[in-house]
């Protein structure tokens, strides 16, 4: 918020991590599914980090990344859903300072096949167009995991 | 020239820092930071990012792991640690030995607090408890249990003198007062008088709507983003606001116009950029709690009255 936005493109970059099904469908995770690491950690310690590590690191990281984001998918499916990082405060959870929708809130919403595998890519798009038009946004595929 | 001259320097230095303070104002500086402490300590992990795999842990500076004594690799100690932290801030607010549940609750909080972002940086600005660390062991030197505590608490030999109230609340309005001055500093530092274009406002009005990843609010930001006028407007009010809010601790009809205004601030940027900001129930502490006691037990006494005089009907 300190910094000016890009004046002339007005992009800006930022990452997304998605789940892969063994019949290759992407799918968004719950920024939820990633406790301990809060959205903005993960993401701040991938940018600045994560690109740099040997790819056997890398490897050990997306690893349990992907049992983190398979074990709260089957929390969100379960009868009980996916926690708030308290459980018993739920939603009265103090927020990170950026607020993040819980897209796991509902069953329905939720993947029902195993990920056996996780991407992250790297997102631009022209504020101008808006995010919502997929065909005007960047994306470049920064790390692919998929276990042997 | 005269105000400026030495002696009346003190003056105003000891006025402000040693005049007379209220116990209640400080006790409920206590029971304020004691209150939003805990909240932000059990709405993280802290133990669990001690449990990260050593890969996350590998880029972390000895430096800083030696300035807060965070090592990976313990989560069961940390998770005591989170308990005694826990324990440390309900003694305080109820008022149990509070001096000395302030001390070990803002030591805790300093070795834990930066656990949420160390394996990235070791400064946990704006997750929270930076400022309860500072103001918990600030009370933790001041009598803040007089008021507000329970009857055991009181081992003090002797009433405090006044100033010995007000010295602790002064400082701990500062801390949070800073927070302002310094987040507009940085903004004409980093950015220039630019910061407050309307293009620039514009821009993160529709970075922070747009990105469907911290969109949980999107209808504010995109309609104060269409408006250049009001964009602008909210560029030099922040900056006003931010650089002026430093006037509270001198003036009360600052304290009485902005503080409520920056809770307004902080509410607009909630719903317009999905920003949080943990630290604005600790605007509290600006409040006089004496008179607001006062008015609650006239309003109390008043409705209780006239309960009493409608039953004798």
């Amino acid at each position: 918020m300190v910094g000016l936005t890009p004046p002339a493109a007005r992009s800006l970059p930022t990452l997304r991590i998605v789940g892969v099904d063994a019949n290759g469908n992407e799918h968004e995770i719950d920024y939820r599914a990633w406790n301990p690491l809060s959205l903005e950690e993960l993401y701040a310690w991938l940018n600045r980090h994560f690109f740099r590590m040997d790819a056997v690191s890398q490897d050990r990281v997306a690893s349990y990344l992907l049992q983190l984001s398979n074990h709260a998918r089957e929390r969100a499916i379960s009868q009980g859903g996916l926690h708030f990082p308290n459980r018993w405060l739920g939603p009265l959870t103090a927020p990170t300072h950026m607020l993040h929708p819980a897209i796991w809130s509902h069953a329905d919403g939720v993947p029902h096949n195993p990920f056996i595998g996780l991407r992250i890519y790297q997102e631009s798009w022209d504020l101008e167009v808006g995010a919502s038009a997929p065909a005007k946004s960047q994306r470049v595929l920064a790390y692919e995991y998929v276990p042997q | 020239m005269i105000w400026l001259s030495s002696n009346s320097l003190v003056q105003h230095w000891n006025r402000f820092w040693y005049g007379l303070g209220s116990p209640t104002n400080l006790a409920a500086a206590r029971i304020v930071f004691g209150f939003t402490s805990l909240w932000v300590l059990v709405s993280r992990n802290f133990a669990g990012m001690s449990g990260l795999p050593s890969e996350f842990w590998s880029a972390v500076p000895a430096s800083a792991s030696w300035r807060y004594f965070d090592f990976g690799g313990h989560p069961a100690l940390e998770r005591g640690l989170e308990w005694a932290a826990g324990s440390a801030l309900v003694c305080a607010i109820a008022g149990v030995l509070p001096r000395i549940s302030c001390f070990i609750a803002g030591m805790l909080l300093y070795h834990l607090a930066p656990l949420e972002t160390i394996i990235w940086t070791p400064n946990p600005y704006a997750r929270g408890l930076t400022i309860s660390v500072l103001a918990l062991l600030t009370l933790a030197f001041s009598p803040c249990g007089d008021r507000w505590a329970l009857k055991f608490a009181h081992s003090r030999g002797q009433a405090a003198e006044r100033g010995d109230y007000t010295w602790p609340l002064r400082l701990i309005q500062l801390f949070v007062a800073q927070i302002y001055f310094f987040s507009g500093f940085a903004k004409i530092s980093h950015s220039g008088w630019r910061w407050a274009s309307a293009s620039n406002l514009r821009s993160w009005l529709l970075y922070f709507s747009e990105e469907d990843q911290v969109r949980v609010f999107h209808t504010l930001g995109r309609w104060l983003a269409e408006r250049p006028l009001l964009c602008q407007v909210i560029g030099v009010g922040t900056l006003i606001l931010e650089l002026g809010f430093i006037t509270v601790l001198f003036s009360k009809t600052a304290r009485r116009l902005l503080v409520p205004l920056a809770a307004v601030f902080h509410l607009g940027i909630l719903l317009s950029m999905n920003l949080a900001f943990l630290n604005v129930p600790q605007l509290l502490v600006f409040v006089d709690w004496d008179v607001a006691a006062a008015w609650l037990r006239r309003k109390s006494t008043y409705l209780f009255g006239a309960a009493v005089e409608g039953a004798q009907f």
